[in-house]
């Protein structure tokens, strides 16, 4: 176990940011923490790296525990925060340097490593630009380097493609697996689902300082109670026909609306050819159809009633 | 490790355009429009023998005449060029100009002056000072007799010493001087700024940048003396240029001491970055409202010390000298103009002492509270 959080509470004041939240990290994975805005994936990152107090609960890294002067154990994190942390008076080139050197002793070995976390965020033609020269997405990537540049066995990544360009993103996200191949075990925040449905092996659903739910995507999905969706395009359908439709053995619910009708079929079920029998029958006529799979939104949906975004 | 860590933070330091150009070219700006406003006061720098006249019938008090004969501007010239005459005589001078005021001795002291100016100051400085003294004698003599003790009487007297016989070191008084140890003292005291900087990129609760540095496995202490070490080194350059720039293209003269001199600011950059320090993790509020505390108390401690009103430095020292001792620019200034004014150094090493505890007490207290540290909220 890499990262093991068990019983976790943290308070701001009367604010419960981190409520009994646990969570375990197994080596070699890419871990998400899916959650929407404020519900404490900050927070917990946070306290994960002792740099937050918190009420209650037990942190411990590759299998000790976690504190403030745990240095064995912090030379092996690389940190990306939510926030960009970098030198405004230091190059591309002397911030990466720096703040590797505060992990690595050895000179020609930071110099290095410097190097290939240049290479590796491709911001070779940029070593000597200073980060208000950079755009967003250049800054992003010299964020990033700057917290792994020390080759670290945990990287934890807060949301670190806020505000990044589509561009930008791929590449980081590229990144990230690339880095996991080569052996990191990352823990990776977001609020977006896509890129936590293609980029993490397993995933923690958390919301108001509460962890909702874990496993793969798969285990997640197979949770809830919906299945397939379906989606067709069909017209001028009477309230009758709806009722008839809607009473077909795999059908959990129904919506219809500017003449697209939307069926979700129960999990694990299939309805499409029974939902295209009932429209030729009857001689119905539509247009596009499409079918999609439950996702981690649905999931979201079914265990919190409201939508992961805002 | 640890000099590479100081020398990042020196070149990041270098890079700060604005706390260079407050910590180097102010004080030195400052220091050419003090030097441009009192270049006409400057000029008098070497005050020559001053020709007064004494109306001649009256019935003088013969130590007053002793006295104001026997002061001296150094070993053989005199303040005073007393001529003894009648009224008439006094009057016709003062027109032509051939002295520069009158006394008229009678029960109290009148003086005549035509002219403003440095000597016509100097005359009335004199008069005033006398007449307050034999006033506080009469008073206190009219009042309760019994409180004319012999050792109050001693103090009088050794105060009329000062006058004459110069413990002052034998200079000629130069008030605009007090401006420039203001500014000496303000520059050390602009450490603060340098030394809150530090305390605001190392701890967790206040940057991004500390944050990140919190999480690496590097010593705290060994990062904030790197800083610190840092900050003081670009810190105390930018003090002994003023000084270079204050002796040689201006030419103020300080006293002798040089070494001394270096001392003083030596101690009390370190005082003023400890200062800053110590503002940064004494107050438990955001880092704007800290940054408003900081230039409050700094700038208030600079008025205490009589930087823009060298009245309040003496109000302070008669009130309530208390505040003068824990007030960094009233000890580096008072430090200075005792290196000036007195022969014996045992006030400087005095407020150096005072300066070097405030120090210690400032790096004791941020130490405690940044030591091994997790934060209550980010
Ligand atoms: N320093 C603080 N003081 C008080 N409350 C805080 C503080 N920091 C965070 N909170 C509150 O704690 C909760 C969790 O915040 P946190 O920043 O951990 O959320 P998050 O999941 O990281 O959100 P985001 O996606 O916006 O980054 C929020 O309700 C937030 O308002
Ligand atoms: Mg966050």
């Amino acid at each position: 176990m890499i990262v093991d959080v068990k019983n976790l509470v943290k308070r701001y004041d009367k604010l419960v940011a981190l409520d009994h939240l646990n969570l375990f990290v197994e080596e070699g994975e890419i871990f998400g923490l899916l959650g929407p805005n404020g519900s404490g994936k900050t927070t917990a990152i946070n306290c994960i790296l002792s740099l937050l107090k918190y009420d209650k609960g037990t942190i411990e890294i590759f299998g000790k525990p976690m504190s403030q002067d745990a240095y064995d154990i912090k030379r092996n994190i690389g940190i990306i925060m939510q926030n960009v942390a970098v030198f405004d008076e230091l190059t591309v080139y002397e911030n990466i340097s720096y703040f590797c050197s505060l992990y690595i002793k050895d000179k020609s070995e930071v110099k290095r490593l410097t190097q290939e976390a240049i290479e590796f965020v491709s911001l070779e033609d940029f070593t000597k630009f200073h980060p208000k020269k950079l755009s967003g997405g250049l800054l992003r990537r010299l964020n990033i380097a700057c917290g792994i540049a020390h080759k670290p066995k945990l990287i934890i990544l807060d949301e670190p493609t806020v505000a990044v360009d589509p561009q930008s993103r791929n590449k980081i996200l590229e990144g990230i697996k690339k880095l996991n191949a080569d052996g990191a075990t990352i823990i990776y925040t977001s609020h977006y689902m896509e890129e936590v449905e293609q980029l993490c092996s397993r995933i923690s659903i958390i919301d108001k300082g509460k962890v909702l739910a874990t496993g793969t995507k798969d285990e997640l999905k197979a949770m809830i109670s919906l299945g397939e969706k379906i989606t067709v395009e069909a017209y001028n359908l009477q309230e009758e026909q709806l009722d008839d439709l809607s009473k077909l053995t795999n059908v959990s619910s129904l919506e219809y609306s500017d003449n697209c009708l939307e069926i979700k079929s129960k999990k694990g079920k299939n309805n499409l050819i029974d939902v295209l029998d009932y429209l030729q029958k009857n001689e119905i006529n539509f247009g596009k159809i499409y079918t999609q799979m439950p996702t981690l939104n649905d999931v979201f949906l079914e265990i919190t009633g409201k939508e992961l975004r805002d | 490790m640890f000099f590479r860590l100081y020398k990042t933070r020196i070149k990041c330091l270098l890079k700060n355009r604005e706390t260079l150009f407050w910590s180097f070219g102010f004080p030195i700006l400052l220091s050419i429009f003090f030097y441009m406003a009192f270049s006409n006061l400057t000029s008098e720098d070497s005050i020559d023998t001053i020709p007064i006249a004494v109306i001649q019938e009256q019935n003088i008090d013969p130590s007053f005449m002793e006295l104001i004969e026997s002061i001296e501007i150094t070993e053989d010239k005199k303040l005073f060029h007393v001529r003894s005459v009648s009224i008439e005589m006094a009057k016709k001078l003062l027109n032509e100009g051939i002295v520069k005021g009158i006394i008229d001795y009678e029960e109290d002291i009148t003086l005549y002056l035509k002219e403003n100016g440095i000597q016509q100051s100097i005359i009335k400085t004199f008069v005033d000072g006398y007449m307050q003294k034999s006033q506080t004698i009469r008073n206190i003599a009219s009042l309760n007799p019994e409180v004319l003790s012999q050792e109050f009487l001693e103090e009088i007297v050794q105060h009329k010493d000062y006058i004459q016989n110069g413990t002052m070191n034998q200079k000629s008084p130069d008030y605009t001087l007090i401006y420039f140890y203001s500014l000496i003292a303000m520059t050390c005291m602009f450490g603060c700024n340098w030394g809150f900087r530090e305390m605001v990129d190392i701890q967790a609760d206040q940057s991004a940048i500390g944050a990140r540095i919190n999480v690496a496995p590097t010593n705290k202490m060994k990062l904030l003396i790197s800083n610190l070490l840092a900050a003081f080194t670009l810190h105390f350059s930018s003090i002994v240029l003023l000084f270079a720039f204050l002796n040689n293209v201006l030419r103020i003269k300080f006293g002798d001491d040089m070494g001394l001199l270096l001392l003083i600011s030596f101690i009390g950059s370190l005082c003023g970055i400890s200062f800053g320090a110590f503002v940064c993790v004494a107050f438990k509020i955001n880092v704007k409202a800290r940054e408003v505390i900081l230039t409050a108390i700094s700038i208030g401690g600079g008025f205490l010390a009589g930087m823009m009103n060298v009245e309040i430095k003496y109000l302070i020292a008669t009130k309530a000298p208390v505040v003068g001792y824990i007030n960094p620019s009233s000890l580096i200034t008072d430090a200075l103009y005792s290196l000036y004014y007195y022969e014996n150094n045992s006030r400087v090493y005095f407020n150096l002492a005072i300066l070097s505890v405030l120090t210690i007490f400032f790096v004791i207290v941020t130490y405690c509270k940044i030591r091994r540290r997790e934060y209550a909220s980010i």
